[in-house]
């Protein structure tokens, strides 16, 4: 079955597992507590009831004109400060609902405001956090070389390392701030930036609700909206470093399978060519005997050990072709290779890795030196 | 400045405008129905509080109660059927909050289930996105074939229309479907639907919270997850149509100006060879020039080789390596390089100077000559 099928497959029965285990889990934690929480409310109500005399249609009165209250009680949720949060709390797919629009109009609006603010939003959160890894990376690099790192390349893992500690930083200070301002303790606070962050946004925490903040404290309130969206920026830095490059492995899959196709179609339409398909090349045969996302982690790795590789990009894939040892032998008798081509330092200072890999890194002027181009070109039928 | 930044810049810009914009109207909208409906339930407040002679400090445990109690108002919310809704809601990001873990500990496993299952989900629905619209793509062409059009070609309208109707479609069949089992109008339904399947979740309106339902009726609660996750499979497969491409614009505008830095770079005593696969692939979806500009030039990269590959294999045919080679390799190699020959586009042949010429040819490989020519030219490599 074709790559793609499978890992669409796979990804699915993971996510349903995912599921199962998270809800089992949920239920475990969270049952009892539910049930005796539960029992509490219910002995405390009717005492409370018993001491007034009420009815059951009496309370029930009661209770929706305190539940409907309960935004109001927040403060004032839909002036300007509260109409931008809940802006916010729209384009960003928050959602807290600790306001919601009323109205019928507010409601199609609002759908019509998210129809368009949410792939905005998304490509803008995408294109700031690119440009931060971008700078970061730099940094790095130079940081690598002030300190004269013997290999001032920025790798994968060092930039994950950075990402990870830079989402965990920003969940920390906005939890000492808002369990400073909000009265929450820690732990709350940080649950509350986590959920939001995510963009899960339950809305048991919300911040800006105690006090008529919105109106009365403008500080707090640009405080919050700017921890919000740079909360959010971090995180898509990070997501677009580690995450994205997943979303889009299916369709590049399709799109090589599809040049494939074509290369095979038109080859056949010029000449008279035997049958045989062309033989897979030894790189993506290596690439489908290791499979899953591991192997193409592995990969993306892999291709950045290359000599000649640009130290500062992450993900391009060169053409790796595993060494030919008999190949390279019979050229060597011809007096035509040089061994030492193979495992020079490129120009940047990587270093090869002969034992995985041989690939071109640099071609003399010389024309002697054209056999790297043969090994080159022998296996070009994947691209 | 650099392409780069500008997008960037403007794009924040535009949010920023697009944030203002918002509130104001939602100001607009909302603001006036706030104050009228704050004092109508503050009067109808006081006079439930006098009604019954309730104390301020008893109203107030009263108000607590009522708060508190809410959720539990819905029914059962943490056995399993609500937990797992309650993990699909954490998982994809809807989180209604008709339920928020009330201990500590369900607090700590929410966020550890999340940081591991939204980028789970988020690859499973691209994933998932991608092969539906393969599909449709697929049935489109053959539909298109069947109805014997002369173009059977499947345009990037196509898909368009056809993804812009089927989350129409959707939306549509929910709404109608929740406003007959929780009682909503139709349009509260669908702005329920919306609300869920964009991923908002605000949970002013919730599924499942009527009657007892989540313990009760187990179909309709397989109803509503099968939808929940059919729907945002079908918003993820537009989205990965239409907008996936512009969230990696910014990562491969870098790379292809690293890449060409890099080919500038490249000092007199070496040429660098360097595929991009993924270039090479995107490299479609950009725009015109740049796209001749980059496809020529890999183009011509590969044209060189494997022309010089069959030339030095002419030369060679005599000795061991050119016995190596199968006589329908050959072949197919000489195809390939005719048709990579082909396409090189006259730009390339006007580029700069080659930093590192060849200087010297073999004796032996005359014909080396016109490729010589074309090879100084190719002033990126």
């Amino acid at each position: 079955m074709k790559r793609q099928n499978v890992r669409t497959l796979a990804l699915i029965i993971c996510t349903l597992s995912y599921l199962l285990i998270g809800a089992g889990v949920f239920d475990a934690l969270e049952s009892k507590q539910e049930k005796s929480q539960k029992g509490k409310l219910d002995y405390r109500k009717i005492l409370l009831m018993h001491k007034y005399n009420l009815t059951r249609l009496d309370f029930e009165q009661i209770e929706r004109v305190v539940l409907l209250l309960k935004p109001h009680k927040a403060g004032v949720q839909w002036k300007f400060a509260g109409s931008f949060y809940f802006a916010i709390t729209v384009i960003t797919t928050i959602g807290y609902g600790h306001a919601a629009p009323s109205t019928d109009a507010g409601k199609a609006f609002c759908m019509g405001y998210a129809l368009l603010g949410i792939p905005l939003t998304l490509v803008m959160f995408q294109s700031l956090g690119e440009r931060i890894n971008t700078f970061v990376r730099f940094l790095l690099h130079k940081a690598k070389k002030c300190m004269s790192l013997r290999r001032p390349e920025v790798s994968m893992a060092n930039m994950v390392i950075i990402g990870f500690f830079s989402c965990i930083s920003t969940l920390c200070i906005g939890a000492a701030a808002f369990s400073h301002y909000e009265g929450w303790t820690f732990f709350h606070a940080f649950y509350y930036c986590f959920i939001t962050l995510t963009t899960i946004g339950f809305g048991d925490y919300v911040a800006l609700q105690k006090d008529n903040a919105l109106q009365n404290d403008p500080h707090y309130v640009a405080f919050s909206f700017v921890y919000i969206l740079m909360g959010l920026t971090v995180i898509g830095a990070f997501l677009n470093l580690v995450v994205l490059r997943f979303m889009t492995m299916n369709t590049e899959d399709e799109r090589r399978d599809a040049e494939q196709k074509a290369l095979l179609f038109k080859d056949q339409q010029k000449g008279p060519v035997t049958q045989r398909p062309d033989p897979p090349s030894p790189a993506a045969v290596g690439r489908d005997k290791r499979r899953g996302l591991k192997s193409v982690y592995a990969e993306v790795l892999h291709f950045q050990t290359v000599c000649s590789c640009l130290w500062y990009k992450s993900r391009e894939k060169m053409v790796i072709l595993p060494q030919d040892l008999s190949f390279t032998d019979a050229l060597m008798e011809q007096g035509d290779v040089l061994p030492h081509h193979f495992f020079e330092p490129g120009p940047t200072g990587c270093v090869c890795n002969p034992q995985c890999c041989s690939a071109i890194s640099t071609v003399s002027a010389d024309l002697r030196n054209i056999s790297p181009f043969r090994f080159f070109s022998k296996r070009r039928s994947s691209v | 400045m650099k392409r780069q930044n500008v997008r960037t810049l403007s794009l924040i810009v535009c949010t920023f405008t697009y944030l203002l914009v918002g509130a104001a109207v939602f100001d607009a909208l909302e603001s006036d129905f706030e104050m009228r409906e704050k004092e109508q339930l503050e009067a109808e407040e006081k006079r439930l509080q006098g009604k019954y002679n309730i104390s301020e400090d008893d109203y107030k445990k009263l108000e607590t109660i009522i708060m508190e109690a809410e959720p539990h108002r819905a029914g059962v919310q943490w056995k399993f059927a609500g937990s797992f809704y309650f993990a699909i809601t954490v998982i994809t990001t809807i989180g209604y909050g008709h339920a928020a873990p009330g201990t500590d500990a369900g607090k700590a496993f929410c966020m550890f289930y999340a940081v591991l299952g939204i980028p789970l989900t988020l690859v499973m629905f691209q994933s998932l996105g991608e092969r539906m619209n393969t599909f449709v793509k697929y049935m489109l062409k053959r539909i298109k074939k069947c109805c014997g059009m002369r173009i059977t070609e499947v345009s990037m309208e196509n898909m368009v229309t056809v993804g812009f109707f089927s989350c129409m479609g959707t939306l549509c069949i929910g709404a109608a479907a929740f406003s007959h089992y929780e009682d909503w109008s139709f349009f509260q339904s669908y702005y329920y639907c919306f609300i869920t399947l964009t991923t908002i979740g605000f949970g002013d309106f919730v599924a499942l919270q009527k009657n007892k339902a989540l313990q009760r009726k187990p179909l309709y609660v397989a109803f509503s997850f099968m939808y929940i996750l059919v729907g945002l499979t079908v918003i993820g497969a537009f989205l990965n149509l239409v907008v996936l491409r512009f969230l990696t614009m910014n990562s491969e505008d870098e790379r292809r100006d690293a890449e060409e830095r890099a080919s500038l770079a490249g000092n007199r005593s070496s040429m660098i060879i360097h595929i991009q696969e993924d270039t090479l692939q995107r490299s479609r979806r950009r725009r015109e020039q740049q796209q001749q500009h980059y496809k020529s030039e890999v183009t011509d990269l590969q044209s060189i080789c494997s022309c010089m590959h069959y030339h030095s294999h002419e030369f060679g045919s005599s000795n061991s390596f050119g016995s190596q080679l199968s006589p329908h390799q050959y072949h197919h190699y000489h195809s390939t390089v005719s048709y990579r020959i082909e396409e090189i586009s006259p730009s390339t042949l006007k580029n700069s100077i080659l930093p590192s010429p060849i200087s010297s040819v073999s004796p032996g490989l005359h014909s080396f000559t016109e490729n010589l020519r074309l090879m100084r030219r190719r002033k990126s490599i």
